[in-house]
């Protein structure tokens, strides 16, 4: 056997180990020790390889801002501020029909700007938008599909996790695949916007009859004491960066302090929910960095065996081109989340692919924008959707099953495939605005 | 959906082991807790004291990439003993619906191998902590701001050591569990971590 062979077969190994349900970085690492001990017949040698990741990968200044953003997203998310986007979009959209479904999508729009993880959004808007909708007329299925869907906007309008993750296994400016998402997130907000109007309008089997409310009218200044701290959030964090005035770590840190101070302000985080939301944060990003670790060691295994490279010539040979390449890509990773969670594939597959990308000369932050949506529409995919499982978890009414949510989230699933040809198609769309960033 | 996850063998020698190990993994969990937030006030006395006063805090990029490593390895046994670990449980859980106590063996065994990772980055991490004491290295610009490396290379030493106890610990409980039969004590939620 050749280092080729082990490397192919290493991977084949991997992906058993990973889906009979060995944990995901344990599954790598293992791999990784084994693979190299037998392609250098050395067994301290592949230790040694696991021990300078274990040190090396995370150790960096960079790394700070994963337990910051996730921190400011939790923090967000228990104080109730998804509630208060919630009224402001609701105010905007009540005099049309379906209106709710809007207010639910572009609430999560603006809560996306100020957490990164898809599942605080999913689990905010289970408690706040889905009894609403119930309420005045949405069929169940619409209703926690609306939430499902706009949930992943989470991932995609930074800051995201995601995004992060990706800057990191790709060698990229965090700060660069954070403005990236802008456009496409507020595309993906209009895409659905204009999905659920349709919906409502031509689907009425699907979606329910909703009643148009007069809601009372809240005063401005409500609405502005509501809006104003949440914009500033999102000005402070993503201005930050933008303008070069912050490092995307210390936006991180400002932008958690801000969510703290603003919770705490308005009462409505406890001392002990903010020590709660930070083992929580612990948790989180304690399984991510070992996650990165493994991801690292798997990596340093991978390129020893030459199988990426092989990879790459093999495919440039192929001439199957940018396009063939990268539909294959989201072919194989759309396949992948109908049963992986979104950071496992992004760690299995990106150590392999990225190389691969080089070669072609593909931009990578534009590859990272259509790693990401495509990731993400794993999140709604049977069996395994990992938003789908926090949204049963959330809600009350045990008379939605879970593949009710499935097939509620269907459409949206499809309107992001449809959004993800488009940030395909036309690269701008991810692009464009980095040529004002201030370096 | 989450699988469970057994805290007790009904053995009392060995539940009070277990008892003992969870009480200091939750107490070094709750350490990284701490220091999360100790990491973003720092921070930010950084960026006001850059944008207020002229005056940012030196060594803080250094500080904060130790800090990261320092956190994680905390916090992996405690994350782990909550079943938080990131995992697919799609397959064994629809194992487990058919034949409980061979999943549960399997799940016993799948936690041996995350201790046999654990044995492999313990001893192989040694040398370089030893490394670190031995040569005093540090990080950091002479003059500027230094920091020695060995404390961090400790805790990751440490941290590693309870990641392996914790999940031998898991796998005994398991097999036990497995053995028995379905008639589990304890049962503690998991999910996945990101999404």
């Amino acid at each position: 056997m050749d280092n080729l062979d082990i490397g192919a077969l290493s991977l084949l190994v991997m992906v058993l180990l990973v889906y009979a349900g060995v944990h995901v970085p344990i599954a790598l690492g293992l791999v990784s020790f084994v693979g190299v001990w037998i392609m250098r017949d050395n067994p301290v040698l592949a230790g040694r390889l696991l021990a300078n990741a274990t040190g090396e990968s995370i150790s960096s200044y960079l790394f700070g801002v994963v337990p910051l953003f996730v921190l400011m997203g939790l923090v967000v998310s228990e104080a109730n501020i998804g509630k208060d986007t919630f009224d402001v979009a609701n105010r905007a959209f009540r005099r049309i029909r379906g209106g709710l479904g809007l207010s639910t999508v572009g609430a999560n729009a603006i809560f996306a700007a100020i957490t990164g993880i898809s599942i605080a959004s999913a689990a905010v808007f289970a408690r706040i938008a889905v009894p609403e909708m119930l309420r005045v007329g949405h069929r169940p299925r619409f209703a926690v599909g609306v939430v499902a869907g706009s949930s992943v906007l989470g991932m995609l309008i930074p800051p995201s996790l995601l995004l992060i993750l990706f800057a990191v296994l790709s060698e990229q400016s965090v700060g660069d695949l954070f403005i990236a998402g802008i456009l496409p997130g507020i595309t993906m907000t209009i895409a659905f916007g204009i999905g659920i109007w349709i919906m409502v309008r031509y689907f009425p089997g699907f979606a329910g009859a909703p009643r148009v409310e007069d809601i009372p009218d809240q005063g401005l200044s409500d609405l502005l004491i509501k809006l104003l701290p949440i914009v500033a959030l999102v000005a402070l964090v993503l201005g930050g960066i933008y303008g070069g005035l912050f490092t995307p770590t210390e936006a991180g840190a400002v932008g958690a302090l801000g969510a703290v101070v603003l919770a705490l302000v308005r009462r409505r985080l406890p001392w002990r929910s903010l020590w709660k939301v930070t083992i929580e944060t612990g948790h989180i990003t304690a399984s991510i960095c070992f996650l990165i670790i493994t991801a690292t060691m798997y990596s340093r295994m991978l390129s020893q065996s030459g199988l990426p490279g092989e990879l790459a010539t093999w495919i440039l040979a192929a001439d199957i081109g940018i396009y063939g390449m990268i539909a294959a890509y989201v072919a194989l990773i759309i396949v992948m989340g109908t049963i992986l969670d979104a950071s496992s594939i992004m760690l299995i597959v990106l150590p392999l692919v990225i190389p691969i990308a080089i070669e072609l000369n593909i931009d990578l932050v534009w590859f990272g924008i259509i790693t990401v949506i495509a990731v993400e529409i794993g999140l709604l995919t049977p069996p395994l959707g990992l938003s789908v499982f926090v949204i049963r978890g959330t809600l009350s009414d045990t008379d939605i099953s879970l593949g009710d949510i499935f097939r509620g989230a269907a459409p949206f699933a499809l309107i992001m495939l449809v959004v993800l040809v488009l940030v395909i198609l036309v690269p701008g769309l991810s692009t464009w605005l980095l040529q004002f960033k201030t370096p | 959906m989450p699988l469970p996850l057994p805290q007790k063998t009904g053995w009392p020698p060995f539940d009070a082991v277990a008892a003992l190990v969870d009480r200091l993994t939750s107490v070094m969990n709750s350490v990284g807790t701490a220091w999360i937030l100790a990491l973003m006030v720092l921070i930010n006395t950084d960026v006001l004291g850059r944008a207020a006063f002229g005056a940012p805090i030196s060594g803080v990029p250094e500080m904060v990439s130790l800090s990261i490593l320092g956190i994680v390895f905390l916090q992996l046994a405690n994350t782990l003993r909550s079943g938080r670990l990131t995992r697919s449980d799609a397959l064994l859980g629809a194992l487990r619906r058919r034949l409980p106590r061979i999943a549960t063996a399997a799940d016993a065994l799948f936690h041996l191998a995350g201790a046999g990772l654990f044995y492999v980055i313990v001893t192989s991490f040694l040398p370089k902590f030893e490394r670190s004491w031995d040569r005093n290295e540090f990080v950091g610009a002479v003059g500027n701001f230094t920091a020695p490396t060995w404390p961090i290379n400790l805790i990751v030493l440490v941290g590693a050591g309870a990641v392996l106890v914790t999940f031998l610990l898991n796998a005994v409980c398991l097999a036990v569990a497995a053995w028995r039969g379905p008639q589990v004590d304890v049962e503690v939620p998991r999910g996945g971590a990101d999404g």
